[in-house]
Parts: C-alpha cells; structure tokens; sequence
C-alpha cells in the first residue's frame, strides 16, 4: 500500500509482452530529451569512492522481495540490491548479467542459462544455478504470494540445474517474452540461504548479489543500501568495473510532491525522483541543479470508458466525450503543460504506435452536441440530456489524489458545457480499481510501463474483463488481432494488426487518452554517472558519484 | 473517569457550578450578563454572519462555486477575483461563500447527533442508575477509549466517503461528552430538594425528567453544543482534508485546502483563504461559547 | 488506595473488552471482502478456489466467534497477523512507527506545557490585565485553528518562504519543530484555559486566604498552592490529550509527510489493510486506556481531596 494515493502516476506494471525475433525495436524518444542519460566515460573519472547519497522517492516500497513487488518503487530500490539474469539496452538488444550466455530450444520450450562465474550474494552464499532454480521455483509457490513474478514468467514450468554453472527452464509452450522479462529485476536472483533464514521477512530482508547491499527500511520513511565492497561487475552497459562509488545510498520515502522537491533545494537530497510538474519552472533554469526528463514508454496517462456500462454503452456519448475534452486544459492541470497531449490508447513512443489515432477527435463541443442530438439525446430541464427517460449521467471512481481529482473536475466541466453529467467519487486506489473491475465506473484512470505493444491486451482484450481490462471493453476483432499478433514474429504483419486494433479502440472510444506523461526527475549539478534503465526508467547508481 | 472537568474533548468548567439551572427568573439575569460581554457578542455577531452569508450563498458568491474559467486558472487575488481563483479557473471568493454552507452544515448535523443521543443516553443513565447505568457508562468508556479523530476515521472508512459519512462520524465520536455530562447534571439534580419532593408527591418519571431535570442540564449542554459544533466544523473538515469528506466538485472548506497544497508555493491563496474562513467561524463559536458559559457561571469568569 | 488501584484495574478489564470486541466487529463490518480486495491487487485475478484458499488461509470462513477468539489469543500473544500489503508483522510494522508519533506527540506535549502552562499562570496571576487578555487570544487561536491549516502555514512562511527549517519530516531537531508547534498549539490552548481556571479557583480558596492572611509572602502561595493547582488540569489534559495528539498526529503527519502511527492507521484505513488496522486501533486504545489509569492512580498523589470510595 504505502501512500499509493498521494502518488499521482502510479506507474503500473505491465503483465505480459512479447518480444521480436532479433530484439526489440524501441522508439523511445531518447534524442532531444535534456539529460537523457547514457553512461558516462569521464576520462578524468578516477577510482572516486565515498559518500552517501539520498534519493526522495514518491512511494513506500511497500515489499521488497522481487517476487512479490506491487509496485514501481520496489523496483527503484531493487535494481541495486539484486541482479537479473539478463540485461537490456537502450536498442532493445539483450546483454549478460547474471548469465553469460542461452540458448532455446528448437520446440522453443526450453532455456538453458549459462551462469557467471565469481559472484556471491551479499550474505555469502555463492550464486549458482541452485539459486536461479531456487528464485524461479519459488515465484511459483503460493507462499511466495507473487503477484507480478508470476505473471512474468508466463507458462514457466520447472527449473533443472543440470551442474552448477547451468540451469534449464522449462514452459509449458513457447513464450517469446521471456527473455525479455528476464532482465526486470522482479525475475532477480535472490540467496537462498537468506530466503529459508527470514522466511516470510524476506520481503523486508532483500539479499541478492547487486553492488548495494539492503541495510534497513522504515516504513514510509528510508530504505538504506550500503555498498557491496565484494561486487563483481556484471552488466556491460556499465561505465566501470567493481565496486559502486557510493558509500552509501538512503532513499527518504516522500510521497508529497513539494516536499519531495523541498528536500532537493535544502540539499538534504541528492536527487528526486518525480519532480512535481507545477514547479518544474522553478528548478529547469537553476544552474544547481539537472533535470532528467524521459518519456518512458506505456500507456498514455488515460481513461478506460466502460462501454458496457449506461451511458456510455452509448456510443455517440463515448465519442462525445472525445470532442468535449479541451486536453491541453487538461494537461495543464494535470502536468503543468511539460507533457504532450495524447490521441491514442498507445505512447508515441511505443513500437507500433499508429500515428493515425490523432486524426479522429479534436476538441469541438459543437460536434459533441451534434453527435448527441443526433443520437436522440436531448437537453433537459436542467441542461443535462436525456433519452428514453434516463438522464445522461456518469460516475467516475478515482483515487484521493488533488491533481487527479482536479483534471476530472475540469472535464466535469465539459462535459456538463455538452449536457453529460459526470460524478466523481473519491476514495482509496484499491476500492477505485475494484469497482473498475466490476464495471461500475464509467471512467476508470489507467496509467501502465510497457514497451510491447501487447501492452493493449492487458486493458482492451475482454479475457481481462474482470481484471484490468476495467472498460470491460468487448470486441471480437480486437481480441483476434491482439491473440495473433502476440504469436506473429513477422515484424510488419505484426505492426499493422496493432495499427488496426489502435484504431479500433478509439473509434470505439474505449479510453479516453490525455496526455503521455513525461518522467521529470532532478539532481544536484554536481552529480554525475546517471544512467536509466529501459524496462522501468529508473536510476542505476551503480557508476553514480559526486562530481 | 476522573474528577476533573474536562469531558472529552471539551472544556467545561465545574460540574457544581454549571449544573445551576436556568430558572425562568434567571433568564432575563442571564441575558443581561451575555449582552454585557462584549467579545462574545462580537462572537455571537460574527458566527449570525457567516451563517446568514452561507444561507444567502447564490445570492451572494459572484459565481457559481463550479464556475470554471480556463482563461484565468490560479489568478492570484484581484479586482476582478477577490480571492484569487483555483486551478480550474474557479473563483475561490464564491467557493469560500459556498463552501460554509457545507462545513457549518457538518458542525450542526453533527451536533444534533451527538447531542440527541448522548443527552438520552445520558439521562437514562443518570436517572436510572444501577446495571443500565454501568452498561451504559462502561460502553461510553469503550469508546472514549478510542482517540475521537480515529473513531470518526473508521465510521468513515465503514460508511464510504461523503458528506454524510462525515456528520454521522463525527457526530458518533462526540456522543460520549454529551453522555457523560448530562449524566452527571441529572445527578447532581437528583440530590437537590425539588426533585426528591417530586418523587414525594408521586410524579411520573418522565415528568421529572421533563419537568425538573432537563431544564437543569440546559445550560451545561448548550455550552458543550457550541464547543463541540467548533470542533465537529474542524474535524469535518479534517476529514475532507484527507479526501474522505466532501466529493468534487462540492466546495468544502477542508476540501479546498487541500487541492490548495499542491500549489502552495504558486499560489497561496488557495490554501490561505478556506483557512481564514474555518478560523473565523470556529472562533465566533469559541467566544460566543465563551460568553454563553460566562454567562451561566458568572463565578468562574 | 491498594483497593482503589485494585478496582480502578478491574474496571479497565471491561474496557479492553468491549474496545477488542469493537475494533474486531469494526472490520467485519467494513463493505467489501477482504479477499475481494486482495484479489484485485492480482494482475490475473484470482479464480473462486484461489479466493476461498486465501479465505481459509486468513480463517476468514470461520465462525465469527471463532474468528473473534483467534484474534484475542493472537492479540495476547503480541500476534496480530500480517499486513497483507507489505507482509510485515502487524506488531512489528505499528511499533516500528511508534517511536516516530511518541517523538512528535512528545514534542508537542512539552510545547503545551510549558507554553500553556506558563501563559495560563500568568494569565490567573494577572486577571484582567492585558497579559491575560493576550494569553486569552492566544488561547482562543489554538481552539480555532485547524491543524492541518496552521501546519501548512508554517511549511510555507518557515521552510517555503524563509527557509529556516528543512519540510521534511524524520530526524532531528530542526524537522520536529514545526510539527510539534501545529501539533502542540491547540493542547496549549486547553492547558491555558484550565490552568486558569483551576489557579483562580484555588486564589479564592480558604486556605490560600488563610496562607495570606498568615503574612506568606505571594511568592511562597505561588509556590506552595497554585503551582500544584495547575498540575491538576495538565496532568488531566495530558490523559485527555494523548487521544487527541494521536488524532493530531493523523493530520500532522500527512501534512508534513513525517512517518508514524497517524499516517500508518490513514493509510491502513484507506487501503482496508484488515490486520493493520486491527493492530493500529487497538494499540491507540490501549494505551490511552493505560495512560489514563496511570493518570487517575497519579491524582491520588496530587489531590489529597480526591476520596476513593
């Protein structure tokens, strides 16, 4: 839980993705964006070790065993704690991390891992292929209470440690994203030894082999690390060798925005995560401080219209509500005008992502108003429009979250200008999801990290109906697409079947897209090394130093 | 519990003192020792007006409370918005205006609540004593076992969040006072002659209740009506501070507050002006109170 | 006074009672299932077996009684079960929090005493001069003003505006003070007007006349009689206040994003964490309960008057 509602973009995690045959071709806008972060080789960077840094995160990290992380923040923390099998680049091209090398067998059921040599988790326990059968074996267990774990590994099957340096995982089919979800940390390889000794504490005793050790965490306040003077370096996307420089690195638990953005001005933090879009004006010109934008590929910033739900099972109001909404008002509130407004239930920078989806609404009240008319809705009394004798009026179910909040209330607005009238009701994210799921909230926030296309099945296939498919949107063709499409290799069969099912959705006005929300982090000038990882788009403080 | 004069969360001061009745021959007494207190008629003045502003509200408010203007989000205060607008463009002088309707709504509702039930509660308990009383007491210690704000928390957490959630939580939560008091003004009114004559000359029990108790625990009760009205007005809006209260686009006082913390630093006025508007009706009721309990106990003053 | 301890314990028996009895039908009441709730925190949702094998795994599909009695011997035992959110003990997640709401509740305790108690002296001593007058006001502004909003008054002159102390919450001094002055105003307030009162009442008593009229220096009856007529209401409102302050600390730890108990129980509330919440209200219950027979037994002390029949 841990505050989750004072957080404004939660950042979901995705379920499934698949993933191409020679990698992945991930549009990601890097170019262009101030401070993207790549590693960087100083040349007069020297051997620097020492001090201590912090980090203000925007959320409890709520249960910091990998397998049973819920949400992003655990995520941040974890990175640097433990190491996955593989790795990521910016090209979507898979690297060694805890494994040198795989390979998959021809029935493509089978991954064979070969392990690094030398490395040891951070209580001693060498790590080898009983560890990786262990980790991936107890997602499985329902003690282990894996939530995200579990739906990353797909139809995982067992685990065979043929010597020690070899493991091999076996599915129950071929699952192509595999590999890919090897490299999130959630699929980390954590000690084995330290499991069996806390038990069900491990979720607040991390131990893995990544260069900071897990020292403490205080609810709502820190989460420590020191460093792991016995790191081994296993990434190659990395800028030096050994040991991390920091001494230590403490992320204070900050979930208010201001005063997660105080604590980088009286320097009592290093770097911020998440810097609130209304005062981004005031640190973007300083020279003290760098600011790290980056559009992390997802979902926009939406929300899923129930289209079976009345009234906006009603077409005409579901494509009503697409003209009636002034999306740079809302982006104003929502971001404070730093990100984009979006047209599609897809980021730009999402591989596929159909460009076509911007030519369907814009802002036009008028065409709103036409469109009801049209439909047979007709203003009543108090302006709200009726038809058949049912008023025309919605209910939106949304976390307690000022900002939130206030962009609703801004299309609360428009929508009443065209004769809709919408009720917001507030109340703790799980409650507001629940009765997303149950279908009794005509608008549902969705916000989601993927970098797959595939990502859409999560929200618009109708098997997730009841799960995060919260529009309880239902259409035949779009399950068929999304169905053939995560089993295409062919890249441009592939691409144009998710072109179809974007336009799909949004001719069917099943979310209602805002804006696509950049990821605004800050730092003291002086720190140097920054490098972000592309599953999650957070820090790496691996090479990271005071300058 | 204890011997003292605090009940709950309220001050009342001596138990001997304020349990004096107000006999029809004291009223005019009375009335002249309150209008002699100048703060607490100022007091008295101040909460009439903000009351008669929160009635005459659509007369009043230059707009509508939900009146967005997207040409004029976070307007600082001005010629043309008093007190600034919100970041919907939204004219905070008529959602100030607008808003006590709600919050003054909260304190009243809420009040009655606590006040019918814990004023029947208590006479039952203090007139009829023995295991009613102790049962009654024992539970009304159970639940002052539990800090006001947390106890009004779970109601809201039980009942959902809204308006109505909210007056009936933090109605519930005060209830112990209003017990605890009036149980123990019927007993020190049972002790006096007229009540045990009455008891002689064989009348009814709810007729002693009407007739001689009631009318002693008057004053006590209106002294803690006012107080416990400003503290419900705060804790009402305590709760929509923590987006339990009132829903949007409902202009509440504690509601405004605290969409105003994200623009704290942009624009104060968002989160000054609510403020201001909760402390000023909060303390007409203090000192109106004030007076009120002067007024009953010159003695203590 | 061994018989009174002895009764005054035996009263709080039933007090624990009825709160345990409370905080357990509390959540049963609650709308929603728990194991509703759990199961949309699962990307896949859960299937009706996996449901009802978390249902028998929480005991939730067994008599309430039943339910009710494994609470209670849990509770005995310091087990509170588990949060089903972060996976921590109960117990160990609440006392974890614990010392950072004692360290604010204590802060701004120590703030409305020594203020409150020293404005409501002066202001007895000096009836109906201007210091009285303006401790009144004082007085009057802490009734008034909400928490939450003088809280954030202070972030934004203190740390926005003039950035003299750090917002945020945690450790050292510096980050304690602005909480303990939002927590600790209103308490102030009370303590001013009781200690007042309570001074005035002794001034008229017999023997404080009698101490004058023995030719004791004002001084010496400051000293001897209305310095311990004064500890009365404070020590009362200490009792009183300690529910308060943790109410108080609801509100002030959200507004100034500092960890503890109040933040904790909204949170737990918020997001319907069963077993947290159990653990939370319960201990809040607890120890007011405790502190306030710790308080009635200390009057035996203070106030000779006081009989305990």
């Amino acid at each position: 839980m841990g505050g989750g509602s004072d957080s404004r973009w939660q950042g979901r995690r995705m379920s499934r993705r698949s993933i191409l045959k020679g990698g992945l071709a991930l549009g990601l806008a890097a170019t262009g964006l101030e401070g993207f972060a790549r590693p960087q080789h100083d040349a007069a960077a020297g051997p620097a070790q020492g001090g201590a840094f912090t980090a203000s995160m925007f959320l409890d990290p709520n249960n910091l065993d990998p397998a049973g992380v819920t949400y992003v923040s655990a995520v941040a923390v974890l990175m640097n704690v433990v190491e996955p099998l593989v790795e990521v680049d910016q090209a979507g091209k898979v690297h060694p991390r805890l494994a040198t090398s795989w390979k998959l067998s021809p029935d493509q059921r089978e991954w064979t891992f070969t392990l690094r040599e030398g490395v040891a988790f951070h209580d001693g326990t060498p790590f080898n292929a009983d560890a990786v059968k262990f980790s991936f074996d107890r997602i499985l267990d329902p003690a282990t209470k894996s939530q995200t774990g579990l739906s990353e590994i797909g139809p995982f099957q067992s685990s065979t440690v043929i010597d020690a340096r070899t493991v091999k995982l076996t599915f129950k089919e071929p699952y192509a994203p595999f590999l890919f979800n090897a490299s999130d940390v959630v699929l980390g390889i954590v000690s084995p030894a330290a499991v069996k000794k806390y038990g069900q504490d491990f979720s607040q005793n991390p131990v893995g082999t990544g260069p900071y050790v897990f020292k403490d965490w205080v609810r709502n306040d820190h989460v420590a690390l020191v460093r792991n003077d016995k790191y081994v370096t296993t990434s190659a996307l990395v800028a030096h060798k050994g040991p991390a420089y920091l001494d230590q690195l403490t992320f204070r638990i900050i979930p208010e925005d201001q005063t997660r953005l105080d604590t980088l001005r009286s320097g009592e933090a290093d770097f911020i995560y998440r810097i609130p879009a209304v005062n981004l004006a005031s640190v973007q010109g300083d020279p003290k401080y760098r600011v790290f934008k980056n559009m992390y590929a997802g979902d926009p910033v939406m929300f899923l219209i129930n289209r079976q739900l009345f009234p906006t099972d009603d077409l005409a109001v579901a494509q009503a509500m697409q003209f009636a909404v002034d999306k740079t008002v809302i982006t104003k509130i929502g971001t404070a005008n730093t990100s984009p407004v979006a047209w599609g239930p897809l980021k730009p920078v999402v591989w596929g992502y159909n460009p076509a989806v911007e030519k369907l609404y814009r802002h036009d009240p008028a065409k709103a108003r036409e469109l009801l008319e049209a439909a047979g809705w007709k203003v009543g009394p108090d302006g709200i429009r009726v038809k058949g004798g049912r008023a025309c009026r919605m209910v939106c179910a949304v976390k307690t979250d000022p900002v939130t909040v206030s962009m609703l209330e801004a299309m609360q607005g428009m929508f009443k200008s065209v004769g809709i009238a919408l009720e917001i009701q507030t109340m703790a994210l799980p409650a507001s999801e629940e009765l997303g799921r149950q279908g009794k909230s005509n608008m549902t926030f969705m916000e989601w990290r993927g970098i797959d296309p595939d990502i859409l099945t999560v929200h618009f296939h109708s098997k997730n109906i009841g799960g995060w498919n919260m529009g309880h949107f239902k259409n035949a063709q779009v399950d068929q697409l999304l169905d053939t499409a995560r089993a295409t290799l062919d890249e441009q069969k592939r691409l144009d079947m998710y072109h179809r099912v974007q336009m799909i959705i949004m001719e069917q006005a099943a979310t209602l897209p805002l804006f696509n929300l950049l990821q605004i982090d800050g730092a003291k000038a002086s720190v140097q090394g920054m490098r972000y990882d592309v599953y999650h788009y957070y820090p790496e403080w691996y090479d990271v130093r005071e300058g | 519990m204890t011997p003292q004069m605090v009940q709950g969360d309220a001050v009342l001061i001596g138990p001997p003192h304020a349990a004096r009745g107000l006999a029809p021959n004291r009223a005019r007494l009375f009335a002249l020792r309150f209008m002699r207190n100048r703060s607490a008629v100022v007091g008295g003045i101040i909460f009439a007006m903000v009351g008669l502003t929160a009635i005459l509200a659509p007369t009043l408010a230059p707009t509508a409370p939900d009146a967005q203007d997207f040409s004029a989000m976070l307007a600082p205060p001005g010629a043309s918005h008093p007190f600034g607008t919100d970041e919907q463009g939204r004219d905070l002088l008529s959602r100030v205006i607008y808003g006590g309707r709600i919050s003054l709504r909260i304190g009243v509702i809420a009040v009655c609540i606590a006040a019918g039930a814990g004023v029947l509660l208590g006479l039952i308990a203090g007139y009829y004593a023995g295991w009613v009383d102790s049962l009654i007491m024992r539970w009304m210690d159970v639940m002052l076992a539990f800090p006001s704000m947390l106890l009004a928390l779970a109601v809201v957490s039980m009942l959902g969040s809204g308006i109505t959630p909210v007056m009936i939580a933090v109605g519930v939560s005060s209830i112990p006072q209003f017990t605890r008091v009036a149980r123990g003004s019927v007993l020190t009114a049972k002790e006096t002659d007229y009540v045990a004559a009455a008891h002689v000359v064989g009348c009814s029990t709810a007729r002693i209740l009407g007739r001689h108790i009631l009318p002693n625990i008057f004053a006590p009760i209106m002294v803690l009506i006012t107080t416990g009205m400003a503290a419900a007005i705060i804790t009402g809006a305590a709760l929509s501070f923590l987006g339990l209260g009132a829903q949007p686009p409902t202009a509440e006082w504690g509601n405004m507050l605290s969409n105003g913390r994200v623009y704290l630093e942009n624009a104060p006025w968002i989160t000054v002006f609510p403020g201001l508007a909760i402390m000023t009706s909060v303390m007409a009721i203090n000192l109106f109170g004030d007076g009120l309990r002067d007024a009953l106990d010159p003695q203590l003053k | 006074m061994g018989a009174y301890i002895v009764r005054r314990l035996g009263a709080t028996v039933p007090v624990l009672f009825g709160v345990s009895v409370l905080v357990f039908a509390m959540l049963h009441a609650v709308p929603g299932d728990l194991v509703s709730l759990i199961a949309l925190r699962s990307f896949a949702g859960l299937t009706p077996a996996q449901e009802n094998r978390i249902r028998h795994q929480l005991g939730l599909d067994r008599p309430l009684v039943v339910q009710y009695g494994q609470f209670v011997a849990g509770a005995l035992r310091g087990d509170l079960g588990r949060s089903y959110y972060t996976n921590q003990r109960v117990t160990s997640a609440v006392l974890e929090q614990l010392p950072a709401t004692l360290e604010l509740a204590g802060a701004g305790l120590t703030f409305a005493v020594v203020i409150g108690g020293a404005l409501g002296l002066v202001a007895a001593l000096r009836r109906d001069t201007w210091m009285d007058s303006a401790a009144m006001v004082f007085s009057l502004g802490g009734l008034s003003i909400p928490m939450f909003w003088s809280g954030l008054m202070l972030i934004y002159l203190f740390a926005v505006r003039l950035r003299w102390v750090p917002v945020v919450g945690g450790t050292g001094w510096a980050a304690l003070v602005l909480p303990a002055l939002a927590l600790g105003y209103d308490a102030a307030a009370f303590i001013a007007r009781m200690v007042r009162s309570s001074v005035l009442e002794v001034l008229r008593q017999e023997y404080v006349r009698i101490a004058y009229a023995k030719g004791l220096s004002p001084r010496a009856v400051t000293m001897r009689h209305v310095l311990k007529a004064a500890m009365i209401p404070i020590v009362t409102l200490v009792g009183l206040h300690a529910g308060r302050l943790l109410g108080g600390a609801v509100v002030v730890e959200t507004v100034f994003a500092r960890q503890g108990i109040g933040r904790l129980a909204v949170e737990a509330i918020l997001y319907k964490d069963y077993f947290l919440v159990q653990g939370i209200v319960l201990l809040a219950a607890l120890i007011y309960v405790l502190l306030n027979l710790s308080i009635d037994l200390s009057y035996a002390w203070l106030d000779p008057r006081i009989h305990y029949q």
